[in-house]
């Protein structure tokens, strides 16, 4: 493979997981602050019954 | 704004961001022109530079949140800010990953304490420092205004990251847009960066927007937990 076309797929496929690994990260901290928030709310709906 | 239309608006941006990333990608490679001296190396060009502008608009974002929270004390500004830094983050991370590879086959080296090059890993080491401040002060207010400094200070990189190449004599090429004499693209190629910088401020629009979601979210659980300790 030519060299500057290693480069050029590097450079794509990088930037790409690093993007996907960041949706990742986003969509897997957001899960958990909605699980949080939905046992706290399950808390908060039992303490008051 | 409603659960369903939040997501139906994630939903829209994702698939707008997607199309006009894979067309301007395709208009790069496909349409636009073989750089003389260096040849198909340049096309990295199309992911390097809209990355850096987003970076640049990105940290402008903080520096107007930033700004805006220390005037209004609104916690939504410093959640923009919040959110804005992080987006900035991850596209600085893709120039200084880009940079690198363009620069091994065309100068033979890998990276040069050159202006430019330093003041952006510089810029890129701010950010990743306002977003480690954040994560160790516990105290919503008081990370609010101390992330808020570091956003206002911190922004003064950005103009000398985009001057460097113009005040001091570098190894990275001088500017090629709006470079004065000489300076200049093929309109080919302008379309083609302006095409890659929609894609991907659109897909950076959608981050943003989930990233504030976090944020909200996280008030909101601070706030019940609160409620439920009195």
């Amino acid at each position: 493979m030519e060299i500057g076309l290693k480069h050029l797929f590097y450079a794509f496929a990088i930037v790409w997981a690093l993007l996907l690994g960041y949706v990742f990260s986003l969509a897997r901290r957001q899960k958990q602050l909605a699980d949080e928030l939905e046992n706290l709310k399950k808390s908060a709906g039992r303490r008051s019954d | 704004m409603s659960e369903s239309a939040r997501h139906r608006l994630s939903l829209v941006l994702l698939v707008a961001a997607l199309l006009l990333i894979v067309s301007a990608w395709y208009y790069a490679f496909q349409v636009a022109p073989t750089e003389r001296t260096m040849g198909t190396i340049q096309r990295i060009f199309y992911l390097h530079l809209p990355a850096a502008f987003l970076s640049f608009l990105a940290f402008f974002v903080v520096f107007v949140g930033s700004l805006a929270y220390l005037w209004t004390r609104r916690m939504g500004w410093d959640w923009a800010a919040a959110s804005a830094a992080e987006v900035g983050v991850v596209f600085c991370a893709a120039v200084l990953i880009t940079g690198p590879l363009w620069a091994k086959p065309v100068w033979g080296i890998w990276w040069t304490w050159d202006a430019r090059l330093t003041t952006t890993l510089i810029l890129f080491l701010i950010y990743v420092a306002y977003l480690m401040l954040r994560l160790y002060v516990t105290d919503a207010e008081r990370r609010a205004r101390l992330a808020a400094v570091v956003g206002i200070l911190g922004f003064v990189d950005v103009p000398l990251v985009y001057m460097a190449n113009r005040w001091w004599r570098t190894q990275h090429p001088e500017p090629v847009i709006a470079g004065g004499e000489g300076s200049g693209l093929d309109p080919r190629m302008w379309w083609g960066v302006l095409w890659a910088f929609a894609g991907l401020l659109t897909f950076a629009g959608l981050l943003f927007f989930q990233r504030y979601r976090m944020e909200a979210m996280r008030a909101e659980l601070t706030q019940l937990a609160r409620r439920l300790r009195r």
